[in-house]
């Protein structure tokens, strides 16, 4: 019995590595885990690990907490970035500089460790 | 199939808070209005759609309700495509009614997120929980940042959208929100989740809608005193969720509404008043431009001296639509849809004799369209 996909990914997440699934009989690359691909629905996939490169998709920012533990958090952000090797992921952007724009930003991976777990965040590239 | 199938009736609820009502009783006092309004009986309806409620799902629920009306219709059930179902409902009924599987069809609707749970739209996101993404809003507030990158400030656009819905709902007796917006009171609206603020977002209400549909000829044996035909119908659902859309400003309601137009023979010249499902006013600007209202990032000309208002270039929203009568997930645009074509709304759009409406669901992940005309 293998491991479900989800949990496999967790697990690299504990350990400070981002990984999504590539589908060796199309090519596809893809975030979140999933049982099959996305594009073919081949079954046969394996995992690789990201180089950590992203661009912001969008971005918003959170007045309200609909979610009672982020209450003391207040304004904060959530992202969508794509990763270099084409997977999107929601995450958080560690610091947007006040009214800047930061859709097509680069983006570089970030580990934190919050909630009591390793979050994969970004930060963006300065240069 | 173009004005084969009709809206017989139509039922409402109050709108607003219900306190200690259940959606089947909810859905039945709508359909009890809408069998009364079509002027028909009980015995009629072999037919029954409804729309799971989204604050409390419930299986078999379009079993439960029929039991609770005393029915066992020869078609029904639930179809779950969240805000989009109701439209979807009423073209499932009008082709069930072509295909002989039934004659007279309830299509109702009830929620009571009000004074129920309101979980189903500020719940978290799954495994993405933990980077504190939670909320409806938020998903639209992706796609409305997004839209804003590729085509500019839209806050004129949205306020305009805002203020047609307050000014037609402060007009409408049923409307839950009565206060017309002024530009001022929407540029002081706090945000909700950046870039929407409070009055970009649609009211959280209690309550229900229902419609009779039935073939033209039906409506004609029964006597039916006001019989609006359907000429067109159609639905597209876009399903990959916000994150991972290629194209965050690109849905299916463009296919949704090329269908219903060209069933219908019409283009979007021809629509004379819209109901354009408003959950939040970046919905109504994409849909307005994947209808071919406008080009894409091109609403501007159309906002100009209160286009969307009663006497502009194309009313819309004229019973308040989500953000000022209910925030009833779409049947209610409908309902208003058919008083139009019957030429006794509380905003009536003169002569009017095509009305455009739009229903989706998620967050933009379904959508369907219906066109109605005059009898
Ligand atoms: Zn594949």
């Amino acid at each position: 019995m293998t491991a479900a996909p989800y949990d496999t990914y967790r697990a690299g997440l504990d350990a400070g590595r981002l990984t999504f699934q590539r589908c060796r009989a199309c090519g596809e690359a893809w975030l979140p885990p999933r049982e099959d691909c996305p594009h073919c629905w081949s079954a046969d996939w394996g995992w690789e690990e990201a180089s950590g490169k992203a661009t912001v998709v969008s971005w918003v920012v959170y007045h309200a907490a609909f979610d009672k533990r982020f209450a003391d958090r207040l304004p904060y952000n959530v992202a969508i970035v794509e990763l270099d090797e084409g997977p999107r992921m929601i995450t958080n952007i560690i610091e947007i500089p006040p009214d800047e724009d930061v859709i097509g930003r680069k983006a570089i991976l970030a580990f934190e460790r919050d909630h009591d777990r390793l979050l994969p965040r970004y930060r963006l590239d300065p240069s | 199939m173009r004005g084969k199938a009709v809206i017989a009736g139509i039922g409402h609820t109050a709108f607003g808070k219900q306190p200690g009502r259940s959606t089947v009783s909810l859905n039945i006092e709508a359909c009890r209005n809408a069998v009364a309004d079509a002027g028909i009986e009980k015995n009629a309806v072999d037919g029954l759609l409804v729309k799971v409620p989204t604050s409390k799902v419930e299986m078999m629920y379009g079993q439960k309700l029929a039991e609770a009306m005393g029915m066992s219709p020869r078609f029904g059930g639930v179809f779950d495509q969240g805000g989009a179902s109701n439209i979807s409902m009423i073209a499932i009924a009008a082709m069930a009614i072509e295909a002989g599987q039934c004659e007279v069809a309830l299509v109702t609707l009830a929620d009571n997120p009000r004074t129920g749970s309101r979980h189903a739209y500020e719940k978290v996101w799954g495994d993405d929980a933990d980077f504190g993404w939670s909320s409806v809003v938020a998903g639209y507030a992706m796609i409305a940042r997004r839209y804003m990158h590729d085509h500019g400030d839209v806050s004129d656009i949205h306020a305009a959208i805002a203020m047609a819905c307050r000014k037609h709902g402060a007009d409408n007796p049923h409307a839950q929100l009565r206060l017309p917006l002024t530009r001022e009171m929407y540029d002081a609206s706090p945000w909700v989740v950046g870039p929407l603020r409070r009055d970009d977002c649609c009211l959280v209400s209690d309550g229900a809608a229902a419609v009779v549909v039935m073939s033209a000829d039906r409506a004609k044996d029964l006597g039916v005193k006001a019989p609006v035909p359907i000429l067109g119908f159609g639905q597209g659902n876009s399903s990959i969720d916000v994150p991972l859309r290629e194209d965050l400003t690109e849905t299916q309601a463009g296919v949704s509404a090329r269908t219903a137009f060209a069933m219908a023979g019409l283009a979007p010249k021809d629509i004379d008043v819209a109901q354009i499902y408003d959950c939040f006013t970046i919905t109504v600007a994409m849909t307005l431009e994947a209808y071919g209202f406008a080009p894409k990032g091109k609403l501007a000309a159309l906002v100009k001296e209160g286009g969307f208002e009663v006497g502009g270039a194309l009313p819309l929203n004229t019973s308040g639509g989500l953000l000022s009568e209910t925030g009833m997930p779409g049947l209610q645009l409908v309902l208003e849809g058919v008083r139009q074509m019957r030429g006794f709304s509380s905003n009536q759009v003169l002569d009017a004799e095509t009305c455009i409406v739009s229903n989706q669901g998620g967050i933009m992940h379904t959508h369907s369209t219906l066109i109605l005309g005059r009898q």
